[in-house]
């Protein structure tokens, strides 16, 4: 009798642990941090930008003077800018607030509600494994994404797709450097502007 | 192609000629003695302010020069001669009205009437527009509310819903400094971006001081209220200039729409205009920007007589040249595409990005009527690439923003970075002749330093407006 409770109770936990793994496995990607060029491709052109990648926090560079940093923990983002003087400018921004051009990367990054497996392709050279995810995004809003994941390297997405508004938004991730990038990409500035106080309205009429 | 060196060297040259036309009595900025240049062949002499000089590294200057009797700088004009609705007036004025500029643009030169003052069968600028115009300008114009309030009221333009902007979140200043010179321009660029697009709401961004970073920052403040506050998106016009330096192509996207509105399901349009200079040929930056629509300038001729249209020249300042930055390598291959690289590119070759791409008249000698009470006093007659600027802008609201950018709309069935309607109306129909004559002038005479001809050149681009860009 001790022994079948014992043998029962294991197996319930067995079960519970199982399910809390499966549980962990779906709402976490297990992908190693990296960088990465993120192409954004359309019919007439493709536009590229750097990506870095740090737990749940994306950095995405559209240009040596233009970078935003998603903040998934803080539910914030910041947009950094460096001037040709090299002085700085940070603003920070709450999610709804942010109206640049999401990162595919970042569309996935939040919590994840449901992930299905949806066949293999070789993307970009890379043998991948597709998904399709659900993702919670910082303002709560639910966004479908595809993502293929590359099996040799260490799972890291080389291409995703994600379905928002009335569009795709597709990226091809290139130039996977499989590293921690430097800390310091992930650093908020201590001093950072408010969204809201970018400008002043000084005067708004209706001119008769 | 010309070497991008030569470009340089000979605008540096015209540009170092012309520095010497005026300087505004009062500057800060040293007090060499007033130098007059020769006189225009239909206006006089002309009057270029400190603002529009080159303001050394870091800095930026404005794009206009005033029409002048005796080459000092006009203060407080007497008012235009007030519209005439029956006929023309009897003693026909030289400078370009509302009326006028909206005829020849908006309507067809050929109209009865596209005269100087004369309103009736002008049919100039009628109510249209959509969203916001930004106009991005440095310091404070402290009367530009009431200054756009007499320009509309005396030329009998729509009320304008008008906002101004401190573009100071970033910790440059509380408050801009009041500025005459850049006043003067403020009220151009929102008296001419309002008489195009009537309808559309005027917003006046001033930054601090005209420094490259409080310019740079205040173009992002200016694309922000417009994202933030008019969904359906706009322009932001750049009536200012500075020399091109090497770290450009990392400010370019301060200049292009890569916003994406969650409420709409698409990207805000928004398309950014920026004068292409004032010192002939020779180029500088925003304007050599793949993303923006580079305006330069042409000079009107009318029969002095009767005052009616007669044809648009090349006009000897219109900046226009050849980038020594944006080159197809460092612009194509790193994703900065845009306006230049995505059309101009396959007409031209792998060669850099050329200005201008669209002009307006600039020509001070067929300058236009500005009110601008801090700026002189009240009444003068301006001209320079910054008229063009904020008039362009004006025109494409006016049409619905159909030069596009790099939109994610319906237009685009929501798949494709770009609106073909861009290539359609501003490069596509070079190649064909019978389309671009209905929607385009070609300017084929006069010269900047390098002589207007068939197509596109560096003087006037592809031309000025017509047909159905302003539809």
């Amino acid at each position: 009798m001790l022994t079948r409770n014992l043998f029962r109770g294991l197996f319930v936990g067995w079960i519970a642990l199982s399910q809390g793994g499966l549980m962990f496995a779906q709402q976490n990607w297990n992908f190693p941090d990296f960088s990465a060029t993120q192409v954004f491709v359309s019919r007439k052109a493709e536009m590229a930008m750097k990506v870095f990648r740090s737990g749940s926090t994306v950095r995405v560079e559209r240009s040596a003077a233009i970078s935003t940093l998603y903040v998934t923990a803080s539910k914030t983002v910041y947009n950094l800018t460096t001037y040709p003087d090299n002085s700085h400018q940070c603003v920070s921004m709450k999610p709804e607030q942010a109206r640049m051009l999401p990162s595919p990367l970042q569309l996935i990054q939040g919590r994840i509600v449901s992930r299905k497996s949806a066949g293999t392709e070789v993307v970009e050279g890379h043998a991948a494994h597709i998904e399709d995810v659900e993702v919670e995004q910082l303002d709560g809003k639910t966004i479908h994404s595809r993502v293929w994941l590359s099996d040799d390297q260490q799972g890291i997405p080389v291409q995703i797709e994600s379905y928002v508004g009335n569009f795709t938004l597709r990226a091809v991730y290139r130039d996977i450097v499989v590293a921690a990038p430097d800390a310091s990409l992930f650093r908020v500035p201590d001093r950072c502007t408010p969204f809201e106080k970018m400008g002043q309205v000084a005067e708004s009429h209706v001119l008769k | 192609m010309r070497s991008p060196f030569r470009v340089l060297l000979a605008g540096t040259a015209l540009l170092s000629a012309l520095a010497v036309w005026g300087q505004e009595p009062g500057s800060t900025r040293g007090a060499p003695a007033v130098i007059r240049d020769e006189a225009t062949p239909q206006a006089g002499q002309t009057f270029m302010p400190e603002s529009s000089r080159d303001q050394g590294p870091g800095k930026v200057h404005t794009t206009y020069i005033l029409r002048s009797n005796d080459g000092n700088k006009p203060m407080g004009l007497k008012a235009p001669i007030a519209l005439f609705t029956n006929a023309p007036a009897s003693n026909i004025q030289e400078p370009e009205t509302p009326q006028s500029l909206g005829c020849l643009y908006v309507k067809s030169p050929k109209t009865d009437g596209c005269i100087p003052n004369y309103s009736a069968g002008s049919g100039g600028p009628v109510a249209a527009g959509y969203g916001a115009i930004a106009l991005v300008d440095a310091f404070d114009n402290p009367n530009a509310a009431s200054d756009l309030t007499t320009f509309d009221g005396y030329w009998g333009l729509p009320a304008a819903t008008f906002v101004k902007v401190y573009a100071n979140g970033n910790g440059s200043c509380t408050t801009p400094p009041p500025d005459p010179g850049w006043s003067l321009e403020s009220s151009m660029d929102i008296e001419y971006a309002h008489v195009f697009a009537p309808s559309a709401a005027i917003i006046l961004v001033e930054a601090c001081s005209n420094s490259w970073t409080d310019m740079l920052y205040a173009e992002q403040v200016a694309f922000n209220y417009i994202v933030t506050n008019y969904p359906v998106g706009g322009q932001v016009s750049n009536s200012w200039l500075g020399g091109e330096f090497s770290g450009q192509i990392a400010d370019d996207p301060l200049f292009a729409d890569f916003t994406y509105n969650w409420a709409t399901g698409y990207s805000t349009p928004i398309l950014a205009f920026a004068s292409s200079g004032d010192g002939g040929f020779g180029v500088g930056y925003p304007s050599t920007s793949p993303w923006v629509i580079s305006s330069g300038g042409t000079t009107i001729n009318r029969n002095s007589a009767t005052g009616k249209y007669r044809n648009e020249y090349c006009w000897g300042g219109s900046g226009g040249g050849t980038s020594s930055v944006e080159t197809y390598t460092s612009v194509w291959s790193g994703g900065n595409t845009g306006p230049w690289a995505d059309f101009q590119y396959p007409i031209f070759g792998q060669g850099s990005r050329a200005t201008p791409d669209l002009s307006f008249d600039a020509d001070p000698a067929s300058g236009a009527w500005v009110y601008s009470q801090y700026g002189m006093g009240g009444w003068g007659v301006v001209g320079g690439t910054s008229l063009a600027a904020p008039s362009l802008a004006g025109i494409v609201n006016r049409a619905g923003n159909k030069l596009g950018s790099v939109f994610l709309t319906a237009a685009t069935g929501g798949s494709d970075w770009f609106s073909t309607w861009e290539n359609n109306l501003l490069y596509s129909q070079l190649a064909t002749a019978k389309t671009y004559a209905a929607n385009f002038f070609d300017v084929v005479k006069g010269s900047n330093g390098v002589a207007a001809t068939t197509s596109w050149d560096y003087c006037t681009g592809v031309g000025t407006p017509r047909g159905i860009l302003n539809k």
